[in-house]
C-alpha cells in the first residue's frame, strides 16, 4: 500500500517537541523581548510612575554590589535546578518535581551541618552529597514507576512534590525545630559549614561557582562522551536508541536519577550558601522556576546559567519594583507563564508546519 | 434505467504523490446486494482509492456517485453521511469500554442537558446484532472479547448509523478459519438485506467462495472487472501478478554459501491480543547469501525480522546470529554478536529524526576506542562520519544537518553508512528500498550484494516480488506466518511465486 504516512507521534514526543534542537538562540530572545514587552505594557497600565517602576525592574540588579550579589545567589540556585530539568529533558523525562526534590535535599543538608561533627569544609562537602543522593532518591520512585511500567512522571513527580513540602514541615516540627524561634525553622548551621561568601554584605557564595562548573560538566558530558550521546538518543527517540543497543531504561532512568540530584543539590546549596537554616516553606518555587530556566536555556547547560541570570535579575529587579512602585512582585509570575507559553508555543507551531 | 443504478459508482479516479501516480483513472461500481472484490498488490492503489472514498485523500481527478447522485466526500464523517462504513484491518477500538460504548465512540446518543443515552445506545447495538445475526453482548468490555469477537463490534460500529455500503479492509487476515466462516455468513446476511459490500482481501480461494464480482488494481490502474463466475483463482492471480508484463530487472550475480550464519529455529511470535503471527518458523541463511522472504504484507514477516533484531520478544525458538543465542534479548545482543539491521520503519527505528547525521553514523561505532577515550575528539568524530558519508554516497551539506532534512535516498544511505561499516555478519534488512528512486535502489541493492560478496548472510524481506527475485539466491515464500514454499537454484517465475504468496498451493 501506498506509503505516505509519517511516523505516529506519541505524547511524550508531542510533550517534547518544543525540546526539540533548533536554532533556539533566536526564539528564545524573541520571547524574552515580547515577555517583557508585555510586562512594560502591564507596568505602564498599573504603575503611577511607571518609567520609575520599569527602571527598577529592569535595572534594579545592577545598582549596587548588594543588589548585583542578592541576584547572583538567587541565579545560583535557579542555574542548578534549570540544569536539573534540563538533563531530564534530554533524557526524554518532565521531571516536574525538582521542588519537591529541593526540600528533600534542603533538610538534609541541614541536618547534616547541624549535627554532623568534623571539620567545617569536610561537614559542607558531606552535606551538599547528601543533599544530592536524597533528591536522587526522591525522584526513585517516579523515575523506577515510569521506565519500568510506564506511569508519567509528570503525575508522579508533582505529587511526591507536595508529600517533600509536608514531610519536611513534619520533620523540622517532630524533631529539628529551633526552640528559640517562633517559626518553623531549623536552628542556624555553624558559620564553618556556609558556602564562603563573595560580594558581601550579599548573600553571594561559593555556589555560583559550582553551578558554573556543573553547566561545563553536563555540557563536556553531553558533547563529548559516548554516554552523553546515548543519553541524547534516548531523549529524541527511544525506539531508534533501542534499535542500535541502547538500553533506553537504564539510560532514562540514570537521566531522571541525576535530574533529582541536581535538585536535591540546589536545596543543599540553597541552605548553606543562602539561608544558613532550613525554613519551612522557604523555597519561592526554585524547583519549578528550573523548569521555565530550562526552556529559556534551549537545555543548553550555557544557556541554562544566561537564562538563571536573567530571571535571577528579573526577580530581584521585581522586588525592588514592588518597592519604589505600586507594581507587585506577582509580575515575575506572569512574565514567568508568558515566556513558557511563547517558548513551547514556537515548538508547536514548528511541529504544525511539518 | 434498465438495471437499478449502482449504489457506488466511482469514475475516473487519479491520485498522484508528488511524482507517483498511486491511482490512475481508475472505474469501480457496486451494487446493492452485491460482496465485491478488490484486489491487488501492495502498492497497487486499493488503499488510495478507499482513502479517496472516505475522503481521508482527495482524488486528483474522477468522480464519485451514490446511487447516481454526484458527491463530494470531504472526510470520514461526510462518508458516514452518505451511507458509506469502513471496517479497518487494525482495530481501533478501546479495549477498557464496552461493546455499546465503542460503537457509539466519537458519535455518542444523547439525552437532553448533554447526558449520554446509554439505554438508545445498547437498544441500537442489541438490533443491529439481532438483525444480521452478529451476536456481540452490548455490555461487554471490549478487552474480554476473542479477535473474532472484536472484528463484528468494528462492523457493527460500521453500521451504527445508516449504512448502505460496507468496506471490509483484509478482514480474515486476523481471523481463524472458524471466525472467517462466520464473518461470512454475515455478510451474506448484509447483502441479503440489500447492502453493498466491498471486501479488500489477498485470499484469492476466499474471493471465490464469497464475492460476486471482482476489481483488480495494479500500478494504480484497473485492470479487470468480472463476475467471480467468468473467472477461478488461477485467472485472478495472473490478473494480480501480471505475468504477461515482465517487469525490468536488474541482473545481479549469484553468491557462493559458505557456513550458516543467521539460524532460525521453531520460531513462534505472537501480538499483544495473543493472535499467533510466526507459527514455528525455521529459516538458515548461509555466508555468502542472500535468501528473499517473499510475501503479502502482514504475514508474519515485519515480526520475524523484528524477532531476529531483538525489537519484538519471540514466544519460543531459537535465534542464532553467528553463533550465538539471541532469541529474547535486547537487540544489543544481537549487534555484538555481529548483526546489522536495516528496519522497515525508517524514521522510526532507522533513523534519529532530529538528530545531525554525524550522530546517526557515530552511534553505530562507539566502540570504536580511536574516536578518543574517554571524552570523543570531536575531529576524529568529524572525520569518521565524513569518511562514512563519502564512501556511502550520502548527499548532504555538511554532516551537522538533521536527518530530517535528508531525502528517504539520502536517510536510507545513512542508516547503511551506519549499520554496514561495521562489517556485519548477517544483514536483515526489510523493504530496504520502498520509496527510493531508481538510482537509490541500485545502490542500496549493490551495497547489499558487496556486501554478500564479502561473506556476510543476508537476509532481505520485501513485499515486491521483483526485488526478491533479482537479488535473492534463495527464496523463500510467508504465508500466515509459516514458510510455504522454498525457490532455491534456478530464478522462479513471478508467477510460481506469486501463487504462494497469495496462499496457493505450488
Amino acid at each position: 500500500m501506498t506509503d505516505t504516512t509519517a511516523p505516529a507521534a506519541s505524547p511524550a514526543r508531542a510533550r517534547l517537541s518544543a525540546l526539540r534542537p533548533s536554532p533556539g538562540l533566536r526564539q528564545s530572545l524573541i520571547a524574552i523581548a515580547l515577555g517583557l514587552l508585555a510586562s512594560l505594557i502591564i507596568i505602564a497600565v498599573i504603575a503611577d510612575e511607571p518609567m520609575a517602576a520599569f527602571r527598577a525592574f529592569a535595572l534594579g540588579s545592577f545598582e549596587d554590589v548588594y543588589s548585583f550579589g542578592t541576584m547572583l545567589s538567587i541565579a545560583t540556585i535557579l542555574a542548578i535546578t534549570g540544569l536539573s530539568s534540563a538533563i531530564g529533558f534530554k533524557a526524554g523525562a518532565f521531571n516536574i518535581g525538582g521542588e519537591g526534590q529541593l526540600y528533600a535535599g534542603g533538610l538534609t543538608a541541614a541536618v547534616v551541618a547541624l549535627y554532623m561533627p568534623g571539620p567545617g569544609p569536610v561537614v559542607m562537602v558531606t552535606a551538599l552529597v547528601a543533599a544530592a543522593v536524597v533528591g536522587a532518591a526522591w525522584i526513585a520512585i517516579p523515575a523506577l514507576l515510569r521506565v519500568y511500567f510506564g506511569v508519567t512522571e509528570i503525575v508522579t513527580t508533582l505529587m511526591s512534590t507536595y508529600i517533600a513540602i509536608d514531610v519536611t514541615t513534619y520533620l523540622v516540627k517532630a524533631y529539628f525545630k529551633d526552640p528559640q524561634s517562633g517559626a518553623l525553622e531549623t536552628p542556624p548551621i555553624p558559620q564553618e559549614t556556609w558556602l564562603p561568601g563573595i560580594l558581601s554584605p550579599s548573600n553571594a557564595n561559593y555556589g555560583l561557582f559550582l553551578a558554573v562548573l556543573l553547566a561545563g560538566a553536563m555540557a563536556l558530558f553531553l558533547a563529548r562522551t559516548r554516554l552523553g550521546l546515548r543519553l541524547r538518543l534516548v531523549g529524541l527517540q527511544p525506539s531508534f536508541a533501542e534499535n542500535v543497543g541502547i538500553a533506553s531504561d537504564r539510560t532514562l532512568l540514570g537521566g531522571m536519577l541525576t535530574s533529582g540530584a541536581l535538585a536535591g543539590l540546589a536545596g543543599g546549596v540553597a541552605i548553606l550558601g543562602l539561608t544558613h537554616n532550613f525554613i519551612d516553606s522557604f523555597s519561592p518555587q526554585f524547583g519549578f522556576l528550573g523548569i521555565t530556566v530550562a526552556l529559556i536555556g534551549r537545555l543548553s547547560p550555557f544557556g541554562v546559567l544566561a537564562a538563571a541570570v536573567l530571571y535571577g535579575s528579573l526577580m530581584t529587579g521585581a522586588t525592588s519594583m514592588q518597592s519604589v512602585s505600586d507594581v507587585p512582585f506577582a509580575l515575575v509570575f506572569i512574565l514567568q507563564g508568558l515566556l513558557i507559553l511563547l517558548i513551547t508555543s514556537q515548538g508547536i507551531r514548528r511541529r504544525g508546519a511539518m | 434505467m434498465k438495471q437499478t443504478t449502482p449504489l457506488l459508482e466511482m469514475r475516473g479516479i487519479t491520485k498522484r504523490f508528488g511524482p507517483l501516480t498511486a491511482v490512475d483513472g481508475v472505474d469501480l461500481d457496486v451494487r446493492a446486494g452485491e460482496v465485491h472484490a478488490l484486489l491487488g498488490e501492495n502498492g497497487a492503489g486499493k488503499s488510495t482509492l478507499m482513502n479517496c472514498l472516505f475522503g481521508l485523500q482527495q482524488p486528483d481527478a474522477g468522480e464519485i456517485r451514490i446511487e447516481g447522485t454526484p458527491v463530494r466526500v470531504d472526510g470520514p464523517r461526510a462518508a458516514l453521511r452518505h451511507g458509506i462504513g469502513m471496517v479497518h484491518q487494525h482495530f481501533k477500538l478501546v479495549p477498557s469500554l464496552t461493546v455499546a460504548e465503542n460503537v457509539f465512540l466519537g458519535h455518542e446518543r444523547m439525552r437532553a442537558f448533554g447526558f449520554l443515552d446509554r439505554a438508545a445506545q445498547r437498544a441500537r447495538v442489541a438490533e443491529l446484532s439481532e438483525r444480521y445475526g452478529i451476536g456481540v453482548d452490548p455490555d461487554a468490555k471490549v478487552k474480554d472479547l476473542s479477535v473474532g469477537a472484536q472484528q463484528r463490534v468494528e462492523i457493527i460500529r460500521a453500521l451504527s448509523e445508516d449504512v448502505r455500503l460496507l468496506v471490509l479492509d483484509e478482514p480474515t487476515a486476523v481471523l481463524t478459519p472458524q471466525e472467517t466462516e462466520r464473518l461470512f455468513e454475515t455478510l451474506r446476511g448484509f447483502v441479503a438485506a440489500g447492502l453493498g459490500v466491498v471486501l479488500i482481501s489477498h485470499h484469492l480461494s476466499e474471493v471465490c467462495r464469497i464475492a460476486d464480482r471482482v476489481t483488480v488494481l495494479r500500478h494504480g490502474r484497473r485492470v479487470a472487472a468480472e463476475r467471480v463466475a467468468d473467472v477461478d483463482e488461477h485467472r485472478l492471480a495472473e490478473l494480480i501478478v501480471g505475468k504477461d508484463l515482465p517487469r525490468q530487472t536488474k541482473e545481479w550475480g549469484r553468491g557462493t554459501p559458505g557456513a550458516p550464519k543467521l539460524e532460525v529455529h521453531g520460531l513462534h511470535v505472537r501480538d499483544s491480543r495473543g493472535v499467533e503471527l510466526i507459527k514455528g518458523l525455521d529459516l538458515t541463511v548461509h555466508a555468502g547469501e542472500i535468501v528473499g522472504i517473499a510475501g503479502v504484507a502482514g504475514n508474519g514477516q515485519t515480526e520475524l525480522v523484528e524477532a531476529i533484531a531483538g525489537i519484538r520478544r519471540p514466544g519460543a525458538g531459537s535465534i542464532r546470529v553467528a553463533g550465538v543465542e539471541v532469541a529474547g534479548r535486547r537487540p544489543r545482543a544481537a549487534r555484538v554478536a555481529g548483526l546489522a539491521h536495516v528496519p522497515e520503519d525508517r524514521n522510526t527505528r532507522g533513523l534519529s529524526v532530529w538528530s545531525p547525521v554525524t550522530d546517526n553514523i557515530v552511534v553505530g561505532h562507539l566502540d570504536d576506542r580511536s574516536l578518543g577515550r574517554p571524552l570523543l575528539k570531536p575531529a576524529r568524530v568529524r572525520r569518521l562520519a565524513e569518511r562514512l558519508i563519502e564512501r556511502f554516497d550520502v548527499r548532504v551539506a555538511h554532516p551537522g544537518v538533521f536527518a530530517k532534512r535528508l531525502s528517504g535516498g539520502n536517510a536510507q544511505k545513512m542508516v547503511l553508512a551506519r549499520e554496514l561499516s561495521r562489517e556485519p555478519e548477517v544483514i536483515v534488512c526489510c523493504e530496504p528500498v520502498r520509496g527510493l528512486d531508481i538510482a537509490a535502489t541500485e545502490f542500496v541493492h549493490r551495497q547489499l550484494v558487496e556486501h554478500r560478496d564479502r561473506g556476510a548472510a543476508v537476509l532481505l524481506v520485501s513485499t515486491e516480488l521483483p526485488e526478491i527475485l533479482s537479488l535473492a539466491d534463495r527464496i523463500l515464500v510467508m504465508f500466515t506466518g509459516e514458510v510455504v514454499g522454498e525457490f532455491a537454484g534456478d530464478r522462479p517465475s513471478e508467477f510460481e511465486v506469486g501463487r504462494l504468496m497469495l496462499g496457493m498451493s505450488a
